[in-house]
């Protein structure tokens, strides 16, 4: 059975390439009236015309040029998308930078905190926007993208690895707070993608990243990587009401058997797996290292 | 004669950071405090026991002003010929209540003292610990760094970054000596937990206030346990442990100098995505 977002409105940044662009793609296979956003409004216009051929009637592609980190422009966006269709069923928040590469002592601070800006305030920014309309509703979906240090330490990408750990677990209490308004929020941790941040990865040179972290992204290169349709699959999926009630998770799109989840619902309510937690000795079998 | 030693604290003021320092002072360490208020700074040096052989010294500066954190790094290099330890001590809780009712600017500001202020501290001070030869970085975490926290989204947010951050520090800093920790200190008497009481069950959820109010009728967690876990991570006792989230309240880590090699090769105690089969939930991995 394939899943059907029909009906639906969705808001997604960092839409005109990459990861952003296949999720409007697959959202708009799936169905969605979508509204593309980003901050190279050329790209976003060939983008919007890449994915409006043989449109059905009744299903929209709206682009909006927008700074996520810009509150005025997110108000904007969100105006013109009420403005349009009325209501706002998805927000994917996906736009986001790599930052600055290189050991702390040697990166520059300004784009180290333009990267927090833009990951971090950018994605909460989209969120308060989309909140009121979201609880009035009392429906609504938020994805968040999450990345590599989500998950694990970064080195030489620290800005990134703080902004996506953070970013996870803001959309994990969030979800707590909206819990009771049906509004469901989840990270998808997409995998290891062959995007323009690779390049950067490749650009910035092994002085800059570790020698570790470079070729690593150089064998990724070669092999080619996650596919991009596997984060999008699951994108579609938490948009969509077949995932309703699975929310505070940090979903890989890569290793997680999430088609099966609507199935074990409650288990994944009261579990803290596929969640950002601490983990203690007793996890890893160190009987020693508890009180 | 014993070795001088250095450190630097923040939020030295009050609450944990002001036992931090008389604890430090207590064993021999020179300081320097920095805070927000003067004439609390004052305070905290008045309890000190003066000593011919150590020196203390404060810096009076708000952690939400990004201007700031050159000035402390600077100050402290001026003052002495190395640090031994930084401790990022100083956090506010930041607006309480659900996102939507939360200040923005209250919010951002929270960041910046908890999560961006710390970065930048230790983006100055590590260079200079890597030329002295290596140093030990001390990071507060706190309630939300290790799960979801409704209510304080601020504030867990920006504690999950700052451990991140701390752990890919450790990585960074691993081949120059340089080690940095997180402490979570358990749930403490302080003047933040207080706040949540004020505040009020309606911003905080009941959950929230409740626990306050039973910890600030009953006391809690020791300070001096946490103190005295701060101490082992900036000293040599501590020797290859890096790029840990130590529990004050839940570790056994007076024991872990014996199991280096473990604890090295493991992710225990670090901020990791639980997966299904760390749950026996078969059906949730490929």
């Amino acid at each position: 059975m394939s899943i059907q977002l029909n009906g639906k409105v969705a808001i997604i940044t960092g839409a005109n390439q990459g990861l952003g662009l296949e999720i409007s793609r697959k959202f708009v296979k799936a169905g969605a009236s979508i509204v593309m956003c980003a901050r190279n409004a050329d790209l976003l216009a060939v983008a919007q015309k890449d994915l409006a051929s043989g449109l059905p009637s009744g299903q929209a592609i709206e682009i909006v040029p927008t700074n996520v980190s810009d509150s005025e422009s997110v108000e904007q966006l969100i105006k013109t998308t009420l403005q349009q269709f009325g209501r706002i069923d998805i927000l994917v928040n996906n736009a986001g930078i790599y930052g600055p590469m290189g050991p702390i002592e040697e990166v520059d601070w300004t784009e180290w905190i333009r990267a927090i800006e833009i990951n971090l305030f950018g994605s909460i920014l989209m969120c308060r926007a989309v909140l009121p309309t979201m609880k009035a509703q009392r429906q609504g979906k938020i994805i968040q993208l999450s990345g590599g240090g989500a998950t694990n330490p970064m080195p030489n990408v620290s800005a990134y690895a703080v902004s996506k750990a953070a970013i996870v677990r803001f959309a994990d209490t969030l979800a707590e707070e909206v819990r009771e308004f049906g509004i469901d929020v989840n990270a998808i941790a997409p995998g290891a993608l062959n995007t323009r941040m690779l390049d950067e990865v490749i650009t910035a040179g092994p002085e800059k990243v570790g020698q570790t972290f470079f070729d690593r992204a150089i064998k990724q290169k070669e092999s080619g990587g996650a596919g991009l349709d596997h984060g999008a699959d699951l994108a579609v999926f938490l948009a969509s009401e077949a995932s309703n009630r699975i929310t505070g998770k940090l979903i890989s799109a890569v290793w997680d058997n999430w088609e099966d989840w609507p199935e074990h619902i409650e288990e994944l309510r009261t579990s803290d797996a596929y969640t950002l937690r601490r983990i203690a000795g007793r996890d890893r079998g160190l009987l020693w290292g508890d009180k | 004669m014993a070795e001088k030693r250095y450190c630097l604290i923040t939020g030295a003021s009050r609450g944990l950071g002001q036992v931090f320092a008389k604890c430090f002072w207590d064993l021999g360490w020179s300081l320097i405090l920095v805070a927000r208020g003067q004439q609390a700074l004052n305070d905290v040096v008045m309890t000190l026991q003066q000593r011919a052989d150590q020196r203390v010294h404060i810096i009076v500066a708000d952690l939400a002003d990004p201007t700031k954190i050159e000035r402390i790094a600077k100050t402290a290099i001026s003052l002495f010929p190395r640090l031994d330890a930084l401790i990022n001590n100083a956090g506010i809780q930041g607006p309480v209540g659900p996102l939507w009712e939360n200040d923005w600017d209250e919010w951002q500001d929270t960041i910046q003292v908890n999560l961006l202020a710390p970065a930048g501290l230790c983006r100055l001070i590590a260079p200079w610990m890597i030329e002295t030869g290596g140093g030990s970085i001390i990071s507060l975490s706190g309630g939300g760094a290790t799960g979801p926290r409704a209510n304080f989204s601020a504030y867990a947010t920006a504690k999950a970054g700052l451990v991140r951050f701390s752990e890919t520090l450790a990585v960074e800093l691993k081949p120059h000596n340089v080690r940095v920790n997180c402490i979570a200190p358990g749930a403490m008497g302080t003047a933040m937990l207080a706040e949540v009481v004020t505040k009020g069950e309606a911003a905080a959820g009941n959950k929230e206030y409740e626990i306050a109010v039973r910890i600030l009728r009953e006391g809690v967690a020791s300070m001096q346990s946490v103190a005295e876990l701060c101490y082992f991570l900036a000293t040599n006792a501590s020797n290859n442990i890096t790029g840990k989230l130590i529990s004050a309240v839940w570790d056994n880590w007076e024991h872990w100098p014996e199991h280096i090699d473990e604890l090295q090769n493991s992710d225990a105690y670090t901020l990791r995505r639980i997966v299904g089969r760390d749950r026996g939930l078969l059906w949730g991995d490929k």
